[in-house]
This record gives structure tokens, sequence and C-alpha cells, in this order.
């Protein structure tokens, strides 16, 4: 499936950032061959969680840092 | 390739651990290719005044908090979904099938080995987990007792929503991704979950931990079952109605829960079932009476 072209991250207190999909690793830009379009991140309890959105608004998949 | 089907059996309790009981091996088929407050104990509507500030579907508004009030200060749980594996009720049974040898496993795009297939069922639910054959080396790996163990810790309910566990001989590939993304230049992810009912694990310098392990799948159980029948995107009349619940409520689960509609779905959810049975759930019903109403029409009887 092709990619629509950016990703924005998104993390609490630091403005949005958008790269274009090309500059990041395939593994970041789709989730199972459906692009990611927005990636929400957050520190709970000092670990990372990072959620992958698609172009839909779905969450897509969640990875937590160990 | 060669095929190796045993079957054996697991019990898993609180005392004895898992005891396997293999029996005879006998053929199977191989696919060809591929594939959170410490302490925090609900009390009653803890507290009047506003104090955080909840977003709901891009609007804001303030509610209460809820949780234990400490020298007349109100705290809210972090991640209350991380603090519910000692409420959670004692571990079930859980039967364990296999191993079935698989040459070339695609634990994701790009990492592709040798692998062991189990299937981990618990209840009438099964699991199909995938472990890798060696991991990365100085790297630690849940092994398939502690993948079981896991498993059977989990409310039912939540279980139902785990299709595959797939166990990764080597770091997540988007990790050195991360590390600089994020200025964390020892960026290891523990864990991901897909919306599919996918759960991954990966090798970590530490212990696996049954109970956090537990208590993230149920929390992603959540996301997974609102997401299918909900949609994305937080705009359908059912994102809607858990939206006016929690203003009805005016209380909020945890603070992670305050950062999304989607995350305070996932937190209550986890509260709800880990406790259903427990005399807290009792207590968490009345804090969140209307947000467990519906719960209440989502899951009905299940456990």
């Amino acid at each position: 499936m092709k990619h629509p072209g950016t990703i924005t991250f998104v993390e609490k207190g630091k403005p949005d950032e958008v790269m274009s999909a090309d500059k990041v690793p395939d593994s970041v830009a789709f989730y199972e061959d459906v692009p990611v379009v927005r990636v929400v991140s957050e520190l709970v309890e000092k670990k990372r969680i990072i959620r992958s959105y698609g172009a839909d608004g779905a969450l897509l998949s969640t990875t937590r840092e160990g | 390739m060669r095929t190796d089907d045993r079957r054996s059996t697991l019990r898993t309790t609180a005392q004895s651990g898992v005891t396997a009981k293999p029996t005879q091996p006998k053929q199977a088929a191989v696919p060809t290719a591929p594939a959170k407050s410490a302490g925090w104990t609900p009390q009653a509507r803890a507290s009047s005044h506003a104090e955080h500030t909840h977003s709901h579907a891009g609007h804001t508004h303030e509610l209460p908090l809820v949780g234990s009030r400490n020298g007349g200060r109100s705290r809210t749980p972090d991640v209350v979904s991380q603090d519910l594996a000692s409420l959670m009720p004692q571990p079930a049974r859980a039967t364990l099938a296999g191993p079935r040898d698989v040459a070339n496993f695609t634990f994701e795009k790009g990492v592709v080995g040798p692998a062991k297939q189990y299937t981990v069922t618990v209840g009438n639910h099964s699991v199909k987990v995938t472990m890798p054959v060696g991991t990365q080396q100085g790297l630690h790996n849940a092994d398939i007792q502690q993948v079981a163990r896991t498993l059977a810790r989990m409310p039912a309910a939540a279980l139902r929503e785990v299709k595959e566990v797939r166990v990764s001989p080597q770091q997540n590939p988007s990790d050195a991704f991360w590390a600089q993304k994020y200025n964390r230049p020892d960026f290891r992810s523990y864990m991901t979950a897909g919306r599919e009912g996918i759960v991954r694990f990966y090798p970590q310098t530490g212990k696996f931990n049954e109970k956090s392990a537990a208590s993230s799948i149920l929390h992603e159980s959540g996301h997974v079952w609102s997401q299918r029948e909900w949609g994305g995107g937080y705009t359908s009349r059912q994102w809607k109605a858990w939206d006016n619940a929690a203003r009805a409520d005016g209380t909020v689960v945890s603070k992670y829960g305050q950062s999304s509609l989607g995350e305070d779905v996932s937190e209550t959810t986890a509260v709800y079932l880990a406790t259903r049975g427990t005399r807290q759930h009792d207590q968490y019903r009345a804090m969140f009476p209307n947000r467990f109403a519906i719960l209440d029409a989502r899951f009905g009887a299940q456990r």
C-alpha cells in the first residue's frame, strides 16, 4: 500500500513534528502494510508508550518501552 | 521441514507454577511461510474539586480526581491498569499444545528465523504462540511457560482479544529510530500490540515480568475491542456516549486515562474486567457508574 507521504509525531508539551514517510524506517511508516500517519508518544511512569495511528484515525499498534 | 508436535498440559496456579505433561508426538501441518499506582485503593468518590484537565474528543473540560486522599491531597494513579495484577483473579488453568517446528517464521517484516509454535488454551480461548529458536546474544526472552502463565492471568474477556503472541528473537527493528527520535539511546521495546490482536514480546536485559505483561495486554485489549466495534477517530455515537458517561461520572480513572478518550476506555475496561467478582468492583462501580453501565452492556455475563 502506498504511503500518503507524511507522518505527524505528537508528543505532549512539544510542537508536532511532520516527517516525510520516506525518512523513517518502514517498520515505523507502516503497520502490517497499513500506512501510519500519526504517532503519539507519552512518558508514563518513566517509560515511553508509542501509539501509531492510520489515516482513518484508528489505532494500529502500540509500542511499550522495556 | 521437520514437524514435531507434542501435546502437553499446563496447570498454572499461584502455588505450583507450571507443570507440563508431554504425551505422544503426532504429525501436524506446518505453514509454508510466515506468518498500572502502587497502593492505590478505590475509595468512594474521593474528590469533588476539579484539579485536572480532561480532554475528550478534541474538547477539554475539568474533572475531579478519584483515588485515595492522603493527608488531604487527592491522588490519581498514573496508569491504573499497571496496578491491577494484584486484583486479578488467581491464574486460570492453561493447556499447552506443541511445539511444532517452523524453519523460517516471519516474526515481523525483516525478522525471519526458526521457531517453535505452540497453542496455549485458557478456558475456551486458544492463542497461537511462536517462540524463537535462540535469542539475540546477551538478552533474555520470555519462555513458553511464562507466556502461558501471563495469558492465564488475564480476565477471559480480555484474553479473547489476543489472537497470537510472537516472542521475537531480536530487538524491535524500530528501536533505533525511537531511540533517536525520543533521545533515549538505550530505548528498547518490550512489547508491541496490534489492532488485530497480535502481541509481540522482545528480548530484554532483565527478566520477563508476567504480572506487568498481563497488565499491559489487559490495557491494550481495551483498545482492540473499542476500536474494532466503535471505530477510530473517536467520532462515532459510541465514543460520544462514552464521553457523555465520563462527564456524567465526573471522575477520572487514571492520569493516563486522561490523555484521550481511547485511553479512558482502556483504563476503565481494565479496571472493570480485572475486578469483576471482587469486592473492589462495587467500589469502582460507585466511582464510574455510567461508564460501567456501558461496559455491562458490552461484556454482559462474560467473564
